[in-house]
């Protein structure tokens, strides 16, 4: 369970100071496939980085599973996003250079797990996106699609219990944003919680909650 | 939980990321390596100029010490004139094939007239003598008993007048002598010995030696003996006389001076004070062309060095920024999905060992091979000798391997203060197209 409590986040820069988040709280079940909305600006990104530890807050709380995740150490934190949650981004954030079994592997090497334990994982992972056949391929020569399922593959690598996607259809087309949130709707009836970002509403609508959010606020939901 | 990301993880991501990014991975270790190259080369450089003045100064210090006469040892004894030969080995004065027998000791075959004349003459240490012709640009050689000299008792004559002599009288039959007032001196004889019988003998020869009976002094500028008939032979003792070339050219070779006679230091000094060059100076010239050389080549060379230097580290910049915003994104990633930022630091020190790993065997070959090709073709053209020496190399490795440890220092405290506070969504945002 994830419970935003009064979370504020401020930019500050020399000449302004910014509030992206303006005491948002919410609560999010276990299981629950959220879509969180808004305008560009609302802080809807900057709440799920936060959710993630990608980024910090200026004050209030957010306990996952009733643990204070600012409070954790550095090494908690780093095993918190290594195993807690997958991440799911606009952009993807691959390696491109890297070929798919690397990227997705990622996580596993970062966790400590030996090689030849990491590619049984891998490929269960790449099969349930449907990319199995494309493990060797090098990311960078995929289509948007494919990237962003290799995406999935790779946050879902750790059997993580959330998965934080921040407009995981951003950069897609119809037909593969169809096939991503398929995926979504896949994994969520698997069991996982869903945190969703995006300014779509068609997407939203497949999600079993809809938080909107304005002005750093959540103003629904 | 296990442990997060070991060791072997970040080296593991280390190596895949050296493979990933070749291009600007082996970019760097080229512009690494160019860097340690002009580095070495500036210092072999200089060390290669060092040398040579250090050498033409002590060059320029024998030449002194063999210039006075004063440093000549000479022996006498009651009858017995004996000079010490001083003796040069080869090995030693490669560099210095001339010889000058103006101070030459001379010892007479046959009781005759026999003088010793100023010449400078090219001395190959195997017994030779080669007297310079046609203004130096020849020599001819001559082995080491060769008739040197002749003057008959008409010449003789013809020279010297009775007002020329400060004692005595012309010789008139075999065994007597007359002796230049200078050779005299040298003798350490007084105008005494006038009537008395010497003999002369060469160090470490049992023959020839002369034996005569002064029956005259003249004046004369020269070391002169002069007897019935002429009929000498020579040997180049003490005198060198620099030839050492600093160009491949003969320009020093056709500027022989020839010295008038065996310099006194004080006389050395007048002469010189009246425009007049000898041996010394001759290497003083040459210092003055090296000077110039340094100069020169210190100057071409800041100014190609630096500009190359300059370019290296501008494209070093370039290079460094791509570099780290990659390397920021991809620590973005790593983080998103586990990695401490502890282990940023770690998988960024890995990652420039292996750069440096890879830069140093590169420059080591370029360092090398620059090294004897710039060297050969400095040494073509000026006479300077840079040391290709194992033990150089060496050095010049470590100097090199130094280079880029520190660059690669720099580099990691560099990199490590630009991300230190960046948030991971400011990594992961890295533009790397840039």
């Amino acid at each position: 369970m994830i419970e935003v409590v009064d979370v504020v986040k401020e930019y500050v820069t020399s000449k302004t100071t910014f509030r992206a988040l303006n005491g948002a709280s919410l609560k999010i079940g276990d299981g629950e496939f959220v879509a969180i909305t808004g305008k560009s600006g609302s802080g809807k990104s900057t709440l799920l980085n936060i959710l993630g530890t990608l980024d910090t807050m200026t004050s209030g709380k957010v306990y996952v599973d009733g643990v204070d995740i600012s409070a954790l150490s550095g090494k908690e934190v780093a095993e918190y996003r290594n195993k807690k949650v997958g991440f799911v981004f606009q952009s993807f954030y691959l390696e491109p250079g890297y070929s798919v079994y690397d990227n997705v592997e990622l996580p596993l090497v970062l966790a400590g797990g030996r090689a030849k334990n990491n590619r049984p994982l891998v490929e269960a992972a790449l099969s349930e996106v449907g990319l199995l056949s494309k493990i060797k391929e090098k990311a960078v020569n995929l289509s948007g699609g494919e990237q962003q399922r290799v995406a999935i593959a790779r946050a879902i690598i750790n059997n993580p219990s959330y998965i934080l996607a921040d407009e995981p259809c951003g950069n897609l087309d119809t037909h593969n944003s169809e096939n991503i949130m398929r995926i979504l709707d896949g994994l969520h009836k698997n069991g996982k919680t869903i945190v969703m970002v995006t300014h779509d509403m068609e997407d939203a609508q497949k999600a079993g909650r809809i938080i909107a959010m304005s002005d750093g606020k959540i103003i629904d939901g | 939980m296990s442990k997060p990301c070991g060791r072997f993880g970040l080296l593991k991501i280390a190596i895949k990321n050296f493979k990933t990014y070749t291009w600007i991975n082996v970019k760097m270790c080229f512009v690494f390596a160019c860097l340690t190259f002009l580095v070495c080369l500036f210092t072999s450089y200089n060390s290669a100029l060092g040398t040579k003045n250090d050498e033409i100064r002590r060059t320029a210090i024998s030449s002194n010490y063999v210039a006075y006469s004063s440093e000549v040892n000479k022996k006498i004894s009651a009858g017995t004139t004996e000079k010490a030969q001083k003796t040069f080995s080869g090995s030693e004065w490669t560099e210095f094939k001339r010889l000058s027998v103006a101070q030459m000791i001379f010892s007479v075959t046959k009781k005759s007239v026999a003088s010793a004349m100023p010449k400078y003459v090219d001395f190959t240490f195997d017994g030779q003598l080669a007297e310079p012709i046609d203004d130096a640009e020849k020599f001819n050689v001559y082995s080491s008993a060769f008739p040197f000299f002749d003057e008959d008792y008409t010449e003789l004559n013809a020279r010297f007048g009775e007002n020329e002599f400060l004692l005595g009288r012309k010789p008139q039959s075999d065994g007597e002598i007359v002796l230049s007032e200078n050779l005299l001196k040298n003798f350490n004889l007084t105008r005494d010995a006038v009537g008395s019988t010497v003999q002369m003998q060469i160090k470490g020869a049992s023959s020839p030696f002369f034996e005569g009976k002064i029956v005259g002094i003249i004046t004369s500028n020269y070391y002169n003996l002069y007897g019935h008939i002429s009929w000498s032979q020579i040997l180049p003792v003490t005198m060198i006389w620099e030839g050492s070339k600093l160009f491949n050219s003969d320009s020093l070779i056709t500027r022989i001076t020839m010295l008038d006679d065996y310099l006194s230091e004080e006389a050395a000094k007048q002469a010189r004070a009246q425009g007049f060059t000898y041996g010394a100076l001759e290497i003083v010239n040459a210092m003055k062309m090296l000077d110039n050389i340094m100069v020169l080549g210190n100057t071409l060379y800041i100014i190609i060095g630096s500009s190359l230097t300059v370019g290296l580290i501008l494209t070093i910049v370039l290079m460094v920024g791509k570099y780290v915003r990659i390397f920021a994104r991809a620590s973005g990633i790593y983080m998103t999905f586990g990695m401490q930022r502890s282990q940023m630091n770690k998988l960024l020190i890995l990652q420039l060992l292996l750069l440096a790993l890879v830069s140093i065997p590169i420059a080591f070959i370029l360092t090398v091979a620059g090294y004897y090709v710039i060297g050969t073709a400095i040494s073509l053209v000026t006479h300077m000798t840079m040391d290709t020496s194992w033990r150089r190399i060496i050095a010049m490795l470590i100097a090199g391997m130094s280079v880029i440890v520190a660059i690669t220092i720099i580099f990691f405290v560099l990199t490590a203060a630009k991300l230190r506070k960046k948030s991971i969504k400011q990594l992961l945002v890295t533009n790397i197209s840039k």
